[in-house]
């Protein structure tokens, strides 16, 4: 087990004080969409999936979660370690499923459209991707943070983590904050 | 007899809800007489959005419902029957009814709900549950809340799921509810003909028509209904029946000042869009003759065979996201493969390596070229450089719009957005995209952009349709005319942030 410090443990849980944000955009009342000022609360669990989910991440995505300090500590370890959430992970699954059954129906009705892919592939190219992606995001995080408890789960991760572009981000994390 | 079925609902696409913490929004007409219709309910896990929650294995919902128009909800559990439902603790304005739990609008609370039964994590599905006198009670909320006819009143659910105090997963749903347009004309009132046929008689047919007219208000004004204004949308309405479509629609007048076009949408046929010459007598017959889909050539440049499998898959889903969005196109892959080498000039040059390519003889000209690199992020290079802010993206030189490159795996959909792009859905900071637009859309829209998690994202609107088969911009517009596949007389200059009689709004929409 990746060993966390009780500071950490405590900080996070005590995350309940919701973050200000953001300038957002809304509907007029005419339907049309325009800009318009909102503030919101946003959860320390949506800053940290907001990085971990991003694909251009020129928001400011990374910035925010280091703001969340040691107490994103914990969760970061853990998505490193085991990757996606079990709730995350079935309903992905679920949807891609889904689609697959869409695809085949649409080979039904046009044969030269059949898809390349089993069922098995498909759904797994695109989860196990997201979940890489969430172990390396999870990892740079680690070390932009840069703490003590941050540097030890990165280090062990790296005993751990198998998959050769997590192990990348987890040395090039390590070198970040060396 | 008429032989179309109005269908005066819009249908909800099934709506996976993909949020995961973000909004999804779902819109829908309601008929004058009858109950909308609604897709499937939206599935939820229970459980952690994240690793690194405390797991306790129970989850406490917090469930916030804003209904004006819905009664309320409903919440079915995949593994729960009658039974395991009375062991959950329910307070505030929920109740037990059965097998399910009913919602109604306010603040409620489901607590000690598991996230898994027998090992397998625990999934509820949601529906709206609507009030009989629907139609009513729309009308009224239109009236009272001072939003012009004609436009959305929203509906808001938000469930939050907490472990202890810590929120932990949060779903949110927008149903955006508007008035269909109107029914056709009562027998014996005054009425113009719109007649629609596919290639062969008898052919069946499902169409939404989109019509700029100048009407006749119920006060007996004389009106424009063109969109463009806060005063009017657009007249968007479904109909499906067998070839010749026989539409009575209510007398339309002589246009006058008025934009007097039509535009018909449709999963199998190319988007119909022409001008009608209406007079102001009754009796007029406009007769449209829809044209088989557009089949786009689309050339993949792959260098390894994992990539030509991915790209085949992925062509696969556009081109159902294109047929079941009506865009009027399919498209017809062409594979082709790339050596390393020119596979790394790609990654290194980015849209900068259209120039090297067309050296090379690695692009066909006049045609979608996409090259799976597989690393990094993905482009179309409609624009070199992504404009920053949409006030100054007019500075922004053009790139080449048939030249599109996609990284690393993402998500199925990520081909598809990218030819949003392609086919004028742009500059992303000018609405191409649409992230953050609150009610409007949400994430089961295939132009949100910047996370890979929402992995069935299936929906342009008809604003976007309209705007992938017309676009005219500073970058070459759609792909489709550029490519010779559309006339260059259908071009509008609507960029997805604008709207005006030539341009729908760019969440105009009818299932």
């Amino acid at each position: 087990m990746t060993h966390v410090s009780r500071s950490s443990l405590i900080a996070w849980s005590a995350l309940c004080v919701r973050l200000a944000v953001a300038v957002l955009y809304s509907t007029s009342a005419a339907g049309a969409p325009v800009a318009k000022r909102e503030t919101r609360a946003v959860e320390p669990t949506h800053v940290l999936a907001a990085w971990l989910a991003c694909t251009n991440c020129d928001r400011g995505e990374l910035k925010a979660v280091t703001r969340l300090g040691s107490s994103a500590v914990r969760p970061l370890v853990a998505t490193l370690e085991d990757g996606l959430s079990d709730a995350t992970s079935e309903l992905l699954r679920r949807s891609l499923n889904e689609l697959y059954d869409e695809l085949l129906e649409q080979a039904r009705e046009r044969p030269q459209m059949k898809p390349a892919s089993t069922r098995e592939q498909f759904i797994a190219r695109y989860l196990v991707e997201v979940d890489i992606n969430h172990r390396t995001r999870a990892a740079q995080a680690l070390g932009a943070i840069g703490n003590a408890d941050a540097r030890a789960a990165l280090k062990e991760g790296l005993a751990r983590a198998h998959h050769p572009r997590v192990r990348k981000a987890i040395t090039d994390a390590l070198q970040y904050n060396r | 007899m008429l032989r179309h079925i109005l269908l005066g609902a819009l249908i909800a696409w099934p709506s996976v809800a993909l949020a995961l913490g973000a909004r999804v929004v779902e819109r829908m007409c309601i008929p004058a007489s009858g109950m909308p219709l609604v897709g499937k309910p939206a599935p939820m896990p229970i459980g952690c959005r994240l690793r690194g929650c405390l797991e306790s294995g129970a989850f406490d919902w917090r469930i916030s419902i804003d209904a004006k128009i819905l009664d309320g909800v409903e919440l079915r559990f995949d593994q729960f029957g009658a039974a395991d439902l009375k062991q959950l603790q329910i307070s505030g304005h929920a109740r037990i009814d059965g097998d399910r739990i009913v919602l109604n609008s306010g603040d409620s609370r489901i607590d000690r709900i598991p996230d898994k039964v027998r090992g397998t994590v625990n999934f509820v599905s949601l529906s709206p549950i609507f009030r009989k006198d629907v139609p009513v009670v729309l009308k009224s909320a239109l009236s009272s809340s001072g939003v012009t006819p004609g436009k959305g009143i929203v509906d808001q659910i938000t469930i939050v799921q907490h472990d202890g105090l810590e929120p932990v997963n949060r779903f949110e749903w927008n149903y955006v509810f508007q008035p269909c347009a109107d029914s056709p004309p009562a027998s014996g009132a005054a009425y113009d003909t719109l007649r629609i046929e596919g290639a062969a008689l008898g052919e069946k047919l499902d169409v939404v028509v989109m019509i700029d007219a100048r009407r006749r208000t119920p006060s007996g004004a004389k009106e424009c209904q063109q969109g463009g204004s806060v005063r009017q949308d657009d007249w968007v309405q479904r109909f499906t029946g067998v070839s010749p479509l026989v539409i009575p629609i209510n007398n339309l007048l002589t246009s006058g000042r008025c934009n007097s076009e039509i535009a018909v949408f449709s999963g199998n046929h190319r988007m119909y869009l022409g001008r009608a010459a209406w007079t102001d007598q009754p009796g007029d017959v406009h007769t449209i003759k829809l044209q088989p889909r557009i089949v786009v050539p689309i050339n993949i440049w792959y260098f390894k065979d994992e990539d030509k499998s991915r790209a085949n898959d992925e062509v696969l889903v556009a081109t159902r996201l294109f047929i079941g969005n009506r865009v009027g196109i399919e498209l017809e892959p062409k594979f082709h493969r790339l050596s390393e080498k020119e596979t790394e000039v790609i990654k290194q040059q980015k849209c900068k390596a259209a120039v090297a390519m067309k050296k090379m003889g690695r692009y066909i000209v006049n045609a979608l070229n996409v090259y799976y690199v597989a690393e990094g992020t993905d482009r179309n290079c409609a624009i070199v450089e992504t404009p920053g802010k949409c006030e100054t993206s007019d500075k922004h030189p053009r790139g080449d719009g048939n030249f599109t490159y996609l990284g690393t795996i993402s998500a199925p959909f990520t081909l598809a957005h990218e030819l949003g792009h392609a086919f004028g859905l742009r500059p992303s900071t000018c609405w191409g995209h649409v992230n953050n637009l609150v009610d409007a859309f949400g994430l089961e829209n295939v132009m949100y952009a910047d996370t890979f998690e929402a992995m069935l994202r299936k929906r342009f609107t008809l604003g976007q349709v309209f705007r992938m088969n017309t676009q005219q911009d500073k970058w070459g517009g759609t792909m489709l005319i550029a490519n010779g596949l559309r006339s260059e007389s259908d071009q509008r200059a609507c960029r997805p942030n604008s709207f005006s009689k030539h341009c729908p709004l760019l969440n105009t929409d009818l299932r």
